[in-house]
């Protein structure tokens, strides 16, 4: 069974979160970073499923990693505090994937299936993608939340779904980049390649800003955001005093091509 | 004086030791058919076994640690270590299954984490693993000051509240049931810390066994659509 060292790794991987509402498809967009990211890249996996096993299995099954790279950490029915509040349990099984299969590159933590408001400690992770899709109404992302509003990328899924829930998919991103000024939004469609490309450049840029030290891990917050006017110049965070550009961080990238097609 | 204080704190499901992942049995207790109102008869069956197990092998690993720290020990490394592993190995003879014994190591990694970045728990922090939570408990009471009464007490208390807040997760009731349960309990853990708190020796921890506890807990480890670790 696990050597339950107590030494931490040395071998430090980008962690990053997965959060969001229930089936809006997180198992899903970790299945499809496996896939696209498992041959040039070490890769791991935590799932946080509320029922323990469900949504490692869903993974294993898939087939896009070694299963053994994929583990399942039970949450007691309590998916915020193993993700924010009590993360214990969850940087121990990070630091035991990091060390049986080092070096690994990325860890990918799935958070239990959860409200809006769940989202990660930056003492878990680095870096956190919060996932809606269409499905779930194209309001969701104009009604904000934490992770919708700060979390590093928010993924709309499922956009091929859109005509058929009545949904304008456009609209429902601008919604979205007005409520997080300017921050990444990834629309995201499985059956659309160059999505898909946009959200793996996303992953490999976040790993090199991770790597040359320029990433600083952010915390959505526990609240909802405050709404500013969007500006050219950068913006103000009202809690950290801060005022920034997205040009410096690099997101204005992987921003501009969102926009692309 | 301090160690009143700092016994409130450990005894505090806020502490972040990853608890909230336990349910001590309770989960596949009630899906092997243990019915809700017989939660108080469960805590006085946990009480009078593994608890007590784990108790005054707590208390022993605290006794290890306070030699150490007032030099009694001798040399501040080794000696220790290989005195605390032979509590851990006590208490772990004496739990068969071995799915109960991995979830005490996790919790006692994540204990360790959380104390050792608190108090300075060397040579413990850095010796190879597993310890048992019992081995761990036992050292940050001691660190903290807390006395065998107050090491037996705080791992008897956290116990009953694992059990009774499982429960009241799993299946609902009034709450301030649970805490009518809780306070009742209180005869029976001050019954165990009378029992275990002149514990001195590994070789004394009790070798009580709750073959149903553990069976259930063995079963658990491959259950599906569990909500709890153990």
């Amino acid at each position: 069974m696990p050597d339950s060292s107590t030494t931490p790794t040395t071998t430090r991987a980008l962690r990053i979160g997965v959060a969001g509402p229930v089936g809006t498809g997180k198992s899903s967009l970790i299945a499809l970073l496996c896939r696209e990211l498992g041959t040039e890249l070490s890769l791991a996996v935590v799932t946080n499923d509320i029922y323990t096993d469900e949504d490692a299995r869903f993974l294993r099954s898939a087939g896009v990693l070694d299963p053994e790279r994929i583990r399942a950490v039970e949450t007691g029915a309590c998916p915020h505090t193993a993700i924010r509040d009590d993360v214990t349990q969850n940087l121990l099984a990070v630091e035991d994937l990091e060390r049986d299969f080092a070096p690994v590159d990325v860890v990918l933590v799935e958070s239990g299936g959860d409200n809006l408001t769940a989202t990660f400690s930056p003492a878990l992770v680095d870096a956190q993608f919060f996932v809606l899709d269409v499905a779930g109404g194209g309001d969701v992302a104009r009604k904000g939340g934490p992770g919708i509003g700060r979390a590093d990328a928010l993924v709309v899924n499922k956009t091929d779904l859109a005509p058929y829930v009545g949904v304008d998919v456009e609209q429902m991103v601008a919604d979205a980049e007005s409520a997080r000024e300017g921050r990444t939004v990834l629309p995201l469609s499985r059956l659309d390649p160059e999505s898909v490309a946009r959200v793996k450049a996303w992953v490999l840029h976040t790993l090199d800003h991770f790597r040359s030290g320029e990433h600083v891990a952010q915390d959505p917050g526990p609240m909802a955001p405050h709404f500013h006017a969007e500006g050219d110049e950068g913006h103000f965070h009202a809690e950290t005093g801060e005022t920034h550009s997205h040009v410096e961080t690099g997101e204005t990238h992987t921003h501009e091509h969102a926009h692309a097609h | 004086m301090t160690a009143e204080y700092l016994s409130l704190l450990l005894a505090d499901g806020r502490l972040p030791t990853g608890a909230h992942t336990q349910s001590a049995g309770v989960e596949p207790a009630l899906r092997h058919g243990m019915r809700v109102e017989e939660v108080p008869a469960y805590l006085r069956v946990r009480l009078a076994t593994v608890t007590e197990v784990e108790a005054a092998a707590a208390v022993v690993a605290g006794r290890v640690w306070a030699r150490r720290t007032t030099g009694a020990q001798g040399p501040r490394s080794g000696p220790v270590v290989d005195a605390l592993r032979e509590v851990d190995r006590a208490w772990r003879v004496r739990t068969l299954s071995d799915a109960l014994r991995e979830a005490s190591d996790l919790l006692g990694r994540s204990y360790l984490r959380t104390a050792g970045a608190v108090w300075d728990l060397e040579p413990l922090t850095s010796a190879p693993g597993p310890w048992c939570r019992a081995v761990v408990v036992g050292v940050v009471a001691a660190e903290a000051g807390l006395d065998a009464e107050q090491t037996a007490r705080l791992v008897a208390y956290e116990d009953v509240q694992t059990v009774v807040a499982a429960a009241l997760k799993l299946e609902p009731f009034d709450p301030s049931l649970g805490v009518r349960w809780a306070a009742d309990a209180a005869v029976g853990v001050e019954a165990l810390v009378a029992r275990v708190a002149e514990t001195a020796e590994p070789a004394d921890v009790p070798a009580h066994s709750a073959p149903l506890v553990e069976e259930w807990g063995q079963h658990h480890q491959t259950s599906e659509r569990r909500l709890f670790r153990a």
